[in-house]
């Protein structure tokens, strides 16, 4: 966001083997529709967590610096 | 954290003796309850740090201590490079030398309540704050390689803030050894718009009374006085401190095999301070903290236009300028010998005593200020260093009451409009472009500052000299 001023929320992501590729929708920031209330800082290692869960659906977190 | 677990040394100071991989003990400098209402982290972060190699005398936290990213935000460590001392971007933070300035106005509170709106909205008009702002300087490529050389004193060149500035900032406002070419290009692109912004989140610009004085003859040398204003800045490093923080914590854990480190926690990544990957660290490092001295220095320039707007004819010097996420190489005496180390101060402050060679003449007799920001709606604190802060901290101290609650839970209780209405209704003017960060950084949210800055009383690392109230506050 601090580069290209850009917010996404729509993401298409496939994995084939050990290789991810994604696409990401977004919009220009609009403050005053948008209200970011806080800057990413970074990601960290911190409860980093790759992992199947039990229904078959895959989860990737962790936590990030604000 | 249960104080049971700690040998009780004093009311205000609890340790863990070396047990198992620890080279030194942990030293946790708070009171009873403090230490009660720390997470568990505190003290297994506090241990995993005194395992690293180099460390010296002990592993330290203070009394804000917190969990954090590797080492606990309030943690102090120092290393000595000859025993094979490593230096730790998560010894550091991500937020590379945020800090705080303190400029007083010789301006008397009751004055400024009759023009309190105005100056608030010049305040907020002037100093571009908040999530996708902007500054007003776009550096090209050998501009921003001079900013990170050059730090305050560049900005100082370039015609923001004056050069009566310099000398009451640490390191007098230029950190040496900064290598431009350690930082990224993404770190410098995620900059090139943010020069003289304040940021979000915890970050502010405040204005404050000064209500009460603890030290007369010690405020008479900082300038001051009761019932007079104080405008104060807490911001860093801003996207490029951030983005340097990244991209060295990644590249750190990654080269720990190969660098025969063995890291109890990725999060503690760190490199030998005499290696390449130490070196390349430490030279961006500096730059961050010169990139947030230049950051400071033009806030206040643009805070001083605005301030002379609507206050015509007050000037603001610079009382000082402290940071509380850095790495220097300070001597310090070690079982009666000399030595240079890597003092490692992550969410904490420098609180250099009386007669340091390296603090201003001005500071001599009293020791360095050291600035303690409290919340929006509470309490901020002006302090000084002390003698005995040398030895029992490496001369550090706190810097400012943590959360007490997440931004989420924050989010969930308070109403960013309700906020700033109840605040209002208290004689503080708040200004700030997102509810939403007003009601995360509500005053609630966060401990108490008053008994922090107690116990690094009470623990003899600083003493308090002001307490300050807050009047108007720009957040973004």
């Amino acid at each position: 966001m601090a580069v290209r001023k850009v917010l996404f929320s729509r993401y298409q992501v496939t994995v084939e083997g050990s290789r991810l590729s994604a696409a990401a929708w977004g919009e220009k920031v609009d403050v005053g529709r948008h209200q970011p209330a806080v800057e990413i800082k970074g990601a960290t290692y911190t409860e980093l967590r790759v992992a199947r869960e039990a229904d078959g659906s895959w989860v990737a977190q962790c936590v990030v610096d604000v | 954290m249960d104080p049971a677990r700690f040998e009780r040394v004093s009311d205000f100071e609890w340790r863990l003796p070396r047990t198992g991989r620890m080279r030194v003990p942990v030293v946790i400098y708070a009171s009873e309850a403090l230490i009660r209402g720390m997470d568990d982290k505190v003290g297994e972060q506090a241990v995993n740090v005194a395992a690293l190699q180099g460390i010296e005398k002990a592993s330290y936290a203070m009394p804000d201590a917190h969990w954090g990213y590797g080492f606990p935000v309030g943690g102090v460590a120092a290393f000595d490079p000859k025993q094979g001392g490593v230096v730790s971007a998560g010894g550091v933070g991500f937020d590379i030398s945020c800090g705080v300035r303190a400029m007083t106005t010789g301006v008397a509170a009751e004055r400024v309540r009759t023009v309190q709106r105005e100056l608030a909205d010049a305040l907020f008009r002037h100093v571009p704050a908040g999530v996708g702002s902007t500054g007003r300087l776009r550096l090209n490529d050998s501009e921003m390689d001079a900013m990170l050389l050059g730090g305050a004193q560049w900005a100082v060149g370039r015609g923001f803030g004056l050069a009566a500035d310099l000398e009451r900032i640490e390191e007098r406002g230029r950190m040496p050894g900064a290598l431009p070419s350690s930082v990224s290009d993404h770190a410098k692109r995620r900059q090139r718009e943010e020069m003289g912004t304040l940021g979000s989140g915890n970050h502010y610009l405040e204005v404050q009374e000064i209500e009460e004085i603890f030290d007369a003859s010690t405020a008479e040398v900082f300038g001051l006085r009761v019932g007079e204003v104080v405008l104060s800045i807490h911001c860093g490093s801003r996207g490029l401190g951030h983005q340097i923080g990244t991209d060295f914590l990644r590249t750190m854990a990654a080269a720990a095999p190969r660098l025969g480190i063995e890291l109890p926690d990725r999060e503690l990544a760190c490199a030998p301070i005499d290696s390449a990957l130490g070196e390349e660290y430490l030279g961006a490092m500096r730059a961050a903290i010169n990139c947030a001295l230049a950051n400071r220095e033009i806030v206040s320039h643009l805070a001083r236009d605005a301030f002379a707007s609507v206050l015509p004819g007050a000037s603001l010097p610079l009382l000082y300028d402290v940071s509380h996420n850095t790495c220097k190489v300070e001597e310090h005496v070690v079982d009666g010998a000399s030595k240079r180390l890597y003092v490692h101060r992550k969410g904490a402050t420098r609180a250099f005593g009386p007669d340091h060679p390296d603090l201003p003449g001005v500071f001599r007799r009293t020791g360095q200020p050291v600035l303690i920001g409290g919340t929006m709606g509470t309490a901020s604190y002006i302090l000084a260093g002390t003698r005995e802060s040398e030895a029992r901290s490496f001369g550090s101290s706190c810097h400012g009451a943590g959360r007490s609650m997440s931004r989420h839970a924050a989010l969930k209780r308070w109403q960013g409009r309700a906020v700033v209405d109840q605040l209002a209704r208290e004689g503080i003017t708040i200004r700030s472009p997102s509810p939403r960060g007003v009601a995360e950084e509500a005053p609630g949210a966060y401990k108490s500052v008053d008994a922090v800055v107690d116990a690094a009383q009470e623990a003899r690392l600083s003493r308090k000299v002001a307490r300050l109230r807050p009047m108007v506050c720009v957040k973004g």
